[in-house]
């Protein structure tokens, strides 16, 4: 492979290197996009697809209310004042233009998800609904030329699940899988639709493509080339070895994600490691250590972007167990969460309180008490509600059960007599629909994640009959940590200054908020913005160089 | 139900193409995905298999019982998910093949081929498609045939996902065990 000149290369085509590619071709630039992964997609792909917005044109035209400054003031409520508010601001007032520009010009075709509400939306500018988007599923082998279309990542958490958000909010939620036409969703199957992440990155690549966008992968870069400071080039080894620089007239872009596949740098970098990567295996960080040789600054965060997740023993994906997501799981009524001690500790149907507790620290007992946790649900539950690919009614022999509290405890390793407690005080408020204890049901959020049939409150139900356990795990889908960068996505040096030459976007740079805000979607909304703000940046003559 | 059958033309007598299929520790290592079995009788095993449709591997369980053993020509089985919601079956046959006779005039072909094609198929049990090559003295065709339906919820976006991958299973095991016995190009 030899040497190249381009006017922009951008490492990684997830959703930020591609919108930057996009962007780039659109301006009639040289680009071309290296990926160290055989499949393009990266974290995006794997991803359930929601793309946050606030005043997004969909949702105008829908009839929802919104504005830059309500997102504004929402977010800096949430951060606590721990944020770059220059960048945020540059997020809220261009994540709008650019998917208007990605939904007409590129044609990608977004849907609004209405129903699909903020993580707190009773907070101040917090809505219920109308700033997720999703697009329709995507057929590969109508829209992709036939050596592109197995170079498409899927998702393995959603690989059986060829449905759009839309459809999904349509059918009755997730908690409705079982009123489903599988029949339909066999059709797709076998028609190879994609769906979330997946379909939105299938729709990008065969713009780019449409575009002569040149994308080289299984081509990894391995460090990037200065002069005098400025970032020029990167050196890159392709799948046979050989390194070559490609040179970059206008400036690379770093859009390779976070480190979430790469336990060391969690290891290194995080309050609560015991996490398990649930996105792309190629994401380990290296952009990440390629700007750090040259001086750039790390915004170290609190956390990752974590999930609960189950695991089905002997299921694999990318050549290590799955970890699939049980967002949605824990809010089904008829269900709780329960740590060791056998006792609850969150309001379950928020998968944020959740995931939040299971890595909290207990100072006192110098442990992590909620590290170990299970959810455990009836006999009813186990009936009407799908676990993942587990039909309901299903009960494959990794799900353990048993006709009394004590019984399953010691099946799970967790008190006896206090899980029979905890039931009991559960179960004398759940048959009012209540839940003083946690709050179960009381965010839109929750109650939207339950089961709209249950009433007064579709998160909470008293627990009867036989009794099922499932171990939960913590699953890591994004980093929060990450590069630090300006509102057009230009890297700091750590000394303050702008690295000439050098972008990010997407979750190699560091989150909008420090802290533990963010919605579904905005990472995703994070990486098509800033992906387009700093290719619009490298070609814009009157831009000021760093 | 998803459902596949293949066919090879070995040159081996049929009695030792049934002496090797008969007992399965002598060709379990072929079949695509086999981690281990267990012979827990003349009838019963377990078997456990890690199978892969797309991007997701899945280590499964199965109880298998034979439910017809006519030596030396035919055992036929069934499939029984322990760790899935997934039934089926399967059989092998072994069938003697003709022996190899002069070309017959071009006219003539037709005729004979029907002939020899309906009788390899009430033989072996095979589809009309399978193909089947006569082959030399002693030759004999080994036929297998396996399905395999999953139910639940979720069943036909799974059987969706398995079909393709039988065929290839049934094609890779047939191929590896031809092989092994001495199968004539």
């Amino acid at each position: 492979m030899t040497d190249a000149e381009y006017d922009i290369v951008i490492v990684g085509s997830g959703g930020g290197g591609l919108s930057g590619a996009l962007a780039a071709a659109e301006a009639g630039a040289r680009v071309v996009v290296v990926d160290s992964s055989e499949r393009v997609g990266g974290t995006f792909a794997y991803s359930a697809g929601l793309v946050w917005v606030p005043d997004n044109h969909l949702m105008a035209e829908a009839g929802f209310q919104d504005s830059a400054a309500e997102a504004l003031a929402h977010i800096r409520e949430l951060s606590g004042g721990r944020h770059d508010d220059a960048v945020l601001q540059s997020f809220v007032q261009h994540a709008p233009e650019v998917v208007r520009w990605l939904a007409e010009d590129i044609e990608v075709p977004f849907e609004l998800v209405g129903s699909y509400p903020d993580y707190y939306s009773d907070r101040t500018g917090g809505k219920e609904g109308g700033r997720h988007l999703s697009s329709r599923t995507f057929a590969p082998r109508d829209l992709l030329p036939p050596e592109w279309q197995s170079r498409l990542a899927t998702s393995p958490h959603f690989a059986g699940l060829p449905a759009s958000w839309l459809e999904i909010q349509e059918w009755g939620g997730l908690a409705s899988m079982a009123t489903w036409d599988w029949h339909e969703m066999a059709r797709r199957l076998t028609a190879d639709h994609r769906s979330m992440g997946s379909a939105i990155m299938g729709y990008l690549l065969a713009a780019c493509l449409k575009r002569t966008v040149e994308i080289r992968l299984g081509c990894r870069a391995e460090r990037l080339v200065t002069v005098d400071g400025r970032v020029t080039g990167v050196e890159v080894t392709d799948a046979d070895g050989r390194v070559s620089t490609l040179r970059a007239a206008k400036g690379v872009l770093l859009a390779t994600g976070g480190f979430d596949a790469n336990d060391d740098m969690k290891r290194q970098l995080d309050p609560y490691a015991d996490t398990h990567g649930i996105g792309s295996p190629t994401v380990d960080g290296s952009g990440l250590v390629m700007a750090l040789e040259i001086g750039a600054r790390f915004h170290a965060m609190d956390g990752q972007l974590t999930t609960p997740t189950f695991a089905i023993p002997g299921e694999e994906a990318d050549g290590r167990q799955l970890y699939r997501s049980a967002v949605r799981e824990p809010a089904f009524p008829g269900g709780i969460v329960v740590n060791t001690a056998g006792r609850r500790f969150c309001d379950e149907s928020f998968y944020r309180s959740l995931c939040h507790e299971m890595a909290a620290f207990d100072v006192r007992s110098q442990s992590y008490p909620n590290a170990v946790a299970h959810l455990v649900f009836d006999q009813r539950w186990k009936d009407d509600y799908a676990l993942g690919p587990v039909s309901p009614g299903e009960t494959p022999p990794w799900i353990v059960s048993a006709d009394t509290p004590q019984e399953l405890a010691s099946l799970i390793g967790a008190d006896g007599a206090a899980l029979a407690a905890t039931l009991d005080t559960y179960n004398r408020d759940a048959v009012r629909g209540e839940d003083p204890e946690f709050g179960r049901g009381s965010t839109k959020y929750g109650r939207n994640s339950g089961d709209r049939t249950v009433i007064p409150n579709p998160c909470v139900r008293a627990l009867e009959g036989r009794l099922y356990a499932v171990r939960l795990h913590l699953g890591s889908s994004g980093t929060n940590s990450g590069l630090a960068f300006d509102p057009v996505g230009r890297v700091r040096h750590v000394r303050g200054h702008l690295i000439p030459g050098l972008y990010v976007a997407g979750n190699a740079g560091a989150n909008l908020v420090e802290g533990y805000w963010y919605n579904s979607g905005s990472s995703n909304a994070k990486a098509l913005t800033f992906g387009y703000l700093a290719v619009r940046d490298m070609l814009d003559p009157a831009a000021p160089d760093a | 139900m998803p459902e596949t059958t293949c066919s090879r033309s070995l040159d081996a007598e049929p009695v030792r193409v049934w002496d090797y299929v008969k007992d399965m520790d002598n060709w379990a290592h072929f079949i695509m995905g086999y981690q281990h079995h267990e012979v827990i009788d003349d009838r019963r095993s377990t078997w456990t298999l890690k199978g892969e449709a797309g991007v997701l591997a899945r280590t499964v369980t199965f109880d298998v019982d034979i439910v017809e053993w006519v030596e030396p020509s035919r055992v036929r089985f069934t499939l029984t998910g322990v760790t899935e919601r997934m039934d089926g079956g399967g059989e092998f046959t072994v069938g003697a093949t003709q022996p190899e006779t002069p070309a017959p005039p071009p006219a003539r072909v037709g005729v004979f081929r029907r002939w020899l094609t309906a009788l390899l198929r009430r033989v072996t049990r095979s589809p009309a498609a399978a193909p089947v090559t006569p082959v030399g003295i002693g030759a004999c065709t080994l036929t297998f045939t396996l399905s395999m339906q999953a139910g639940g919820m979720t069943g036909p976006v799974v059987n969706a996902m398995i079909e393709p991958l039988l065929a290839v299973a049934a094609e890779d095991l047939a191929e590896k065990v031809s092989a092994e016995i001495g199968r004539v190009p």
